[in-house]
């Protein structure tokens, strides 16, 4: 159950044309014990390399880390202890699904009676100690990931890693197994380490939330911070969904668009600025004032739990804006065409320096 | 206007059947007729009596059973480390060694026996070196099994190599991250999961070994395998004999096929024991297991492989008579005829094959495996003896003959080539409106194209290169090597040697056109 420290990590790749790709540039953090922490971030930004290096499946270029403030970088995978959960189960098709449990005790020699104890305990954990005879090609695909799962767990020492473990899931499935997992991890008081890319897995699974971005973390903290207090751009957009624009600053409390002033809670020193506002924090009206963001409606997309209505507030702008209505009550709504102003309030406003390209940041790969 | 379109295709789709139909039923037909019904001709062809199963041939065929087990044991305890580590090592040594492991199957097997003769039999080679007068190892059953591992290791190394390549290699991190080492990992993991490459090769090395003739007859000596008997049996006019030896040959290797495809598949294993200190313990020895097999690649495989050219170096005597003339063009002549009419056929059978058609797919497949492993000289002896009842034309029953032995090595490759096309690109041409016969052109043609070009340079080499059949059906025709199998039996080695590098050097440009078109793919 062991607290993970990274210190300066670095991996370098050979890049296509013969430069060197950083898939982790000088990282620093530190992993809670007995927390589920989620390495969040779009394909690419270094989460599965991470994830790698702490298993001792891959050599960093340089950097240490520390289990419990033990340093194991010299450590082989079979001396670290851990579990592993893979993306694509990665069950032993020749075994049954007793073997493939068992294999992680039996090789480390441990005498049968406590290998037969620990697969029982381990299957009866995940709800499979029903199949245990079974072989992996009879298991569907959340069985052949409990698997995986209860096989990890036969052989750590309570840490746990999960590389994408749910993404090869349907998605009803990938959403029932979250619970099982979050469940499992706290019962057993288990440091849990699960990369993914799926913010709303992320959410909802996690005590921390790690961020990454081409090899570097943007940002750490609880899926509260992460969500409501977003220290970038990217972690705006990349975590829930977010409505930006830019703006210019006029006072220490307001920002200027298009001659309307806005208020806001704080403004930064910069002149420039990008304004973020969350679709479920602005409301439509009919009337407004001059200083009201506004425009028409160009589209209504029904979402199951509400509407998205997007508005068009000008230079091509699209604001998008969440609200519930019954449904009897979405003819006597907005419709599209319709001309509408904006209400937010000053507290749920996000305001970042504005970067040199806002199209690029906004891009998620 | 939907509905209309609907009716044109729906028309469209029913002339493409006729015409699918009337084409692949022929194809068939041709394929039973030409290929099949004549390679197992010789089953009916044979009464008790007449000594057919004498004490002679059931020695020869024990002989020869020994040796293909000897054989294909030297393989597993060689092939299977050096698989492995050409699989898994990254360095330059694994990629130089890729691309020597072939090279064995593209010297045409007489110039090949002939080369391992040289080497390890004759007072220029090994010998020179001990300062042993004469060879360092007499014709007989060593020099036989020498020569046999020589040009089966690469199927061993080739079926096994494949094999590891569709591994997961996620699985073998798995078992690293549950703490096993890497020899335990080996054994409990990845080796259960390529056993069928290895099972693949195992038959396919045996088979060959218990079939090769040209070769074999240079370092045989007085000794003799089946198919070395069968040859001269033919030749002394003993046909009932000789169809016995090679009755015994096919029947024996279709069994093996059968017992082998019976093993395949089967994956479950369960893991009981496990040495958990010796194993890691025995990782230290790789070292010394990689060294040993190189060393054995070096001097068991490779050198002997290109004795011949060293040899030809230093005893060059280049001559050039009528007799060689004639057998250079016949030999090019029936091997170009060979692959064209190959072409032919092989394409309408692949796409049956690989699209089960009529539910035939796995029907063909299965009988051309058979025509594949019948040994040559019992095949030729086979043509011979079907075609004789319609015509006694040589050349002809020579180019049949080639034909049949070679037919199968197309159609594997194209037939799979065929699988990896989904068979949605098909419709979505017929879709467009494409007719069976333009969707082949446009569509399949040009993505089964590499598989085209490698399957008829495989057959093209055969046809040059193949001795035991060649000798079967031919009395007053001489191919090349036919013609080296007899300048050595005349003991003119320095022509022979000539001769066979002259052949070689022909083989190497087409392995380079081989290695080239593979890269393309």
């Amino acid at each position: 159950m062991p607290k993970i420290t990274v210190k300066n990590l670095v991996k370098k790749f050979k890049g296509a044309k013969g430069g060197e790709v950083f898939a982790l540039d000088h990282v620093d953090l530190e992993i809670r014990n007995e927390k589920y922490t989620t390495l969040l971030g779009p394909s690419g930004c270094g989460k599965t390399t991470l994830l790698r290096i702490i298993a001792g499946l891959e050599v960093p270029t340089s950097g240490k880390l520390y289990f419990d403030n033990k340093n194991v970088s010299e450590l082989s995978t079979q001396a670290r202890n851990i579990g592993f959960v893979f993306q694509h189960f990665a069950v032993f098709p020749h075994m049954d699904v007793w073997h493939n449990v068992a294999y992680g005790p039996t090789v480390k020699g441990l005498p049968q009676e406590e290998i037969d104890k620990i697969v029982k305990e381990n299957l009866e954990r995940v709800g499979l100690a029903h199949r245990s005879e079974a072989m992996p090609s009879e298991l569907s695909g959340g069985m052949r990931q409990r698997l995986g799962l209860a096989r990890a767990l036969a052989s750590s020492s309570g840490l746990l890693l999960l590389d994408e473990p749910l993404s090869a899931l349907d998605a009803k499935i990938g959403t029932f197994l979250r619970h099982e997992l979050e469940r499992i991890a706290r019962e057993n008081k288990i440091t849990a380490i699960h990369v993914t890319h799926n913010q709303i897995e992320a959410m909802t699974m996690s005590d921390d939330i790690i961020l990454m971005k081409k090899g570097k973390i943007i940002q750490m903290g609880s899926p509260e911070e992460l969500y409501n207090h977003p220290n970038s751009i990217f972690a705006a957009n990349f975590i829930g969904k977010c409505n930006f624009l830019k703006v210019e600053r006029f006072s220490s409390t307001e920002v200027v668009f298009d001659e309307k002033y806005i208020e806001v809670a704080k403004t930064p020193k910069n002149k420039k600025l990008v304004l973020g506002v969350r679709p479920e924090k602005i409301h439509l009206r009919t009337n407004g004032t001059n200083n009201m963001l506004s425009g028409k409606i160009e589209d209504i997309d029904f979402l199951g739990t509400m509407y998205e209505y997007k508005v068009n507030i000008g230079d091509g702008v699209i604001f998008r804006s969440y609200k519930r209505i019954k449904e009897e009550k979405i003819k006597e709504s907005f419709k599209v065409g319709d001309q509408v102003f904006l209400l937010f309030y000053p507290e749920d406003v996000l305001l970042f320096p504005e970067p040199k390209d806002l199209e690029s940041e906004l891009r998620l790969e | 206007m939907r509905g209309k379109f609907k009716t044109i295709s729906m028309n469209n789709k029913k002339t493409i059947f006729k015409i699918g139909n009337l084409g692949f039923g022929s194809a068939i037909v041709i394929f039973l007729a030409i290929i099949f019904l004549p390679a197992v001709f010789i089953l009916g062809h044979f009464s008790f009596g007449d000594g057919a199963f004498g004490p002679d041939i059931i020695k020869a065929v024990t002989l020869s059973f020994e040796i293909g087990l000897i054989v294909t044991l030297v393989n597993l305890i060689f092939g299977l480390p050096l698989a492995w580590w050409m699989s898994r090592s990254k360095s330059w040594w694994a990629k130089v060694l890729d691309n020597l492991i072939d090279l064995s199957l593209v010297v045409p097997t007489a110039a090949l026996g002939f080369s391992v003769f040289l080497y390890w039999g004759s007072a220029n080679g090994l010998a020179r070196l001990f300062g042993i007068e004469g060879g360092l190892i007499s014709k007989g059953p060593l020099l036989i099994i020498l020569l046999h591992v020589v040009f089966t290791l690469p199927y061993m190394i080739r079926s096994i190599t494949a094999a590891i390549q569709q591994l997961d290699p996620n699985l073998e991190e798995a078992a690293l991250t549950l703490s096993a080492h890497p020899f335990t990992i080996f054994r409990t993991v990845s080796l259960p999961l390529f056993k069928d490459g290895i099972i693949v090769g195992s038959v396919l090395s045996f088979t060959r070994s218990i079939s090769e003739t040209g070769a074999t007859m240079m370092v045989a000596g007085t000794f003799m395998t089946a198919p070395v008997l069968v040859v001269s049996l033919k030749n002394a006019g003993s046909i009932p004999q000789a169809a016995g030896a090679s009755i015994i040959l096919i029947i024996s290797s279709v069994i093996i096929l059968f017992v082998g495809k019976l093993f395949l598949g089967k994956n479950s294993l369960n893991l009981r024991k496990v040495y958990p200190n010796f194993e890691k313990k025995i990782i230290g020895l790789k070292p010394v297991i990689n060294t040993v097999t190189l060393i054995f690649f070096a001097l068991i495989i490779f050198l002997p492989t290109i004795f011949i050219a060293l040899y030809n170096f230093l005893n060059f005597e280049p001559f050039f008579n009528s007799v060689f003339l004639n057998s250079l063009v016949i030999t090019f002549a029936v091997a170009f005829l060979v692959t064209i009419l190959n072409l032919l056929l092989a394409a309408p059978i692949a796409y049956i094959i690989a699209r089960n058609k009529y539910r035939l797919g796995k029907v063909l497949d299965i009988l051309n495996e058979v025509v594949l492993l019948v040994p040559t000289s019992a095949l030729g002896l086979s043509l011979v003896l079907f075609w004789r009842n319609f015509f006694g034309n040589e050349l002809l029953i020579l180019v049949l003959t080639h034909l049949s032995f070679s037919f199968p090595l197309l159609v594997a490759p194209v037939s799979a080539a065929i699988k990896d096309i989904s068979e949605a690109t098909e419709e979505a041409a017929f879709t467009l409106g494409a007719s069976f016969r333009k969707m082949f052109t446009s569509i399949l043609l040009p993505q089964i194209k590499p598989a085209l070009i490698a399957g008829s340079i495989m057959v093209f080499m055969r046809s040059l290169s193949e001795t035991g059949a060649t000798l079967a059906v031919s009395s007053n025709i001489k191919t090349i090597p036919v013609y080296i199998v007899e300048l050595v039996k005349a003991n003119e080695l320095n022509q022979a040697a000539f001769v066979s590098v002259v052949l070689f050097a022909l083989a190497i440009v087409f392995l380079t056109l081989l290695k080239y078109n593979k890269n393309k793919m």
